[in-house]
């Protein structure tokens, strides 16, 4: 087992690493840049270490100031959380390089889910569903894109190959908008990543976001556990998730899982992961792209199954073997997580950064909060703005929504605006109560009615 | 004069082209420079001098530039770089830190006299911690 692990991160999720390793035993190692001297983050871990100045480019990004931080601390493994450097192929070979042991899937297994199509290519050739679509980057040029496209049938998508975020993306519903809707995103695409390559799929309509956590050990073994359901995203950011999805019945979870499953060893993932599917309204089911880090909703699932995923990350990542099967993991009950971000969501969710003049938080059964805010603390404005997450578990989904109306009616942050009014007219949404909830369900049922 | 006299006084001297004004009154001292802040000696022995502006704040801390360990020589047995009381100017190696196995120079971006040596040799550093006080306004080197 490790003794020291460098947590290459900040924010809630570097607390939640902390806490884990805590737990384990294992020592633990902040760092950050100058204006985060006072996170939590750095106040929860046994030692922290200053590695450069704001920007995250020169600091959490900065490779060889973390390493160098790792070398002075004597960390002998890195946990990267998500976001930064968590995906980056390059930093895993690095730590590989240095004899640290990064806390993540190998470098193999990154390269080949990051690259969106080399994964499509390999779930085919794996036998798990997956979007129609090109076979390869498409170019602009190239006349047989229209034969393509009307084989696929519009509406189609057409999406970067490196891309994340909601960025590198243009829905084309008729053949005439093609042609630009390729060069638009190869432009953005170029800008956000730097890299323009491009391809298309069908455009799947209505479509709900279910997503399998998925746990490997270094044996090939490889375990699913309950869905959950992100469907409810903002420019593909997602704001709310819940498990298990109201639409998902055990059959499908059964299929699916075992879909995420060998798409999982098809890359011989270790530690944890997550698979990402579109379902369409018919219950067919697409693979989309693997998240090869530990994903922000995480606790939805910890809800459910009683897990620990960032312990089992850990413990899979220093070599120990998985202790149980999918079979083994009962669903407790229902979780639904809101993630609240520092923005205003009546001026176009521009950022809220700030001085938070007051914090009280929320408790009772069943509710878990996971944050790095306090009555005090500064949220700068060089990192994203979610603040915090807010988890309820209820005996059912109905417990569960009376139970985050509860919570939302508590929590209170003031000094900055957050997003607490926009998950409350979710939670109060008769469609959300229905369960009638695909990833169009914000513009449909709570921007357009305003 | 009273206090209330003597605002009077300052604020019909503002109007006139006196550029300097002295008065003296038995423990009672006025003086008076257009330009500069009108200073009040308290009734007290001690003569009245103009105040002097508070020193500014000649001592600059030099910050690591990374994370790493700091050495004040090269491997071996070297001499230091520079020690207590060395003048060093702008560009001039002070140190260096070693990460990864690569060793990086530190050199200084002021002129000035290194009043303090804040790490030891050998420590570890984080971005931003303070290498060395610098004396930006030493006197003159003595020879």
């Amino acid at each position: 087992m490790f003794k020291k692990i460098l947590i290459a991160n900040r924010g809630e999720i570097a607390c939640r690493v902390i806490r884990a390793a805590r737990e384990l035993g294992i020592k633990t190692v902040a760092v950050h840049s100058e204006i985060d001297r006072d996170c939590l983050h750095v106040k929860l871990a046994d030692e922290s270490i200053c590695i450069g100045p704001n920007p995250a480019a020169e600091s959490y990004l900065n490779i060889p100031s973390i390493i160098s931080a790792a070398e002075i601390s004597g960390a002998d493994a890195i946990h990267p959380g998500y976001g930064f450097l968590a995906e980056n192929t390059y930093f895993a070979e690095v730590c590989e390089s240095c004899g640290i042991k990064f806390i993540g899937p190998g470098r193999e297994a990154i390269e080949k889910m990051g690259d969106k199509i080399a994964a499509r290519q390999l779930m085919q050739k794996a036998g798990v569903p997956v979007v129609p679509g090109s076979e390869g980057a498409i170019n602009v040029d190239d006349p047989e894109i229209f034969k393509l496209a009307k084989k696929i049938g519009y509406p189609v998508i057409v999406k970067a190959t490196a891309g994340g975020g909601g960025k590198g993306m243009r829905v084309v519903v008729t053949e005439e908008a093609l042609k630009n809707a390729i060069v638009m995103a190869q432009n953005e695409a170029k800008a956000a990543f730097g890299n323009d390559e491009v391809y298309i799929e069908k455009y799947i309509e209505e479509p709900r976001h279910i997503e399998f956590q998925i746990l490997g050990d270094a044996k090939g073994k490889v375990v699913f556990l309950p869905e959950r359901d992100c469907s409810i995203q903002r420019r593909h950011q997602k704001l709310l998730e819940e498990s298990p999805s109201p639409f998902i019945d055990a059959s499908l979870r059964k299929k699916m899982g075992k879909a995420a499953r060998h798409a999982a060893q098809a890359v011989h993932y270790v530690t944890v992961g997550t698979v990402e599917f579109l379902v369409d309204k018919h219950g067919h089911f697409y693979f989309m792209e693997m998240n090869t880090r530990i994903q922000v909703e995480h606790p939805v699932t910890e809800m459910i199954t009683g897990l620990d995923l960032v312990k089992e990350q850990i413990k899979l990542a220093a070599g120990e073997k998985l202790s149980f099967d999918s079979d083994d993991i009962d669903i407790l009950g229902h979780a639904i997580e809101c993630r609240l971000n520092a923005e205003d969501p009546d001026k176009d969710f521009i950022p809220s950064p700030g001085k938070i003049t007051q914090f009280i938080s929320t408790g009772g059964p069943g509710v878990r909060v996971d944050t790095h805010i306090y009555a005090g603390y500064t949220i700068p404005s060089y990192y994203d703005s979610l603040i915090a997450k807010i988890i309820v578990l209820g005996h059912d989904r109905a417990e569960a929504i009376a139970r985050m109306q509860r919570v939302l009616k508590e929590v209170k942050i003031e000094g900055i605006k957050t997003t607490i009014p926009l998950h409350k007219k979710i939670l109060d949404n008769d469609y959300f109560h229905r369960g009638d909830v695909c990833t169009d369900f914000l513009p449909k049922y709570i921007f357009g009615v305003e | 004069m009273n206090p209330e006299e003597l605002k009077n006084f300052l604020s019909s001297l503002r109007n006139t082209d006196i550029e300097e004004f002295r008065f003296e009154s038995g423990d009672q001292k006025v003086f008076l420079k257009k330009g500069d802040v009108a200073h009040i000696a308290e009734p007290r022995a001690a003569s009245a001098e103009p105040a002097q502006a508070p020193e500014e704040n000649k001592l600059v801390p030099f910050k690591s530039p990374m994370v790493g360990t700091f050495f004040h020589s090269e491997s071996g047995d070297h001499p230091p770089f520079v020690i207590e009381g060395n003048h060093i100017v702008p560009g001039q190696k002070i140190g260096i830190i070693e990460t990864m196995k690569i060793i990086k120079d530190v050199t200084s971006d002021i002129k000035g006299k290194i009043a303090k040596i804040s790490v030891k040799n050998g420590q570890s550093v984080e971005y931003g911690q303070e290498l060395f006080l610098i004396d930006t306004k030493p006197e003159e080197e003595k020879e």
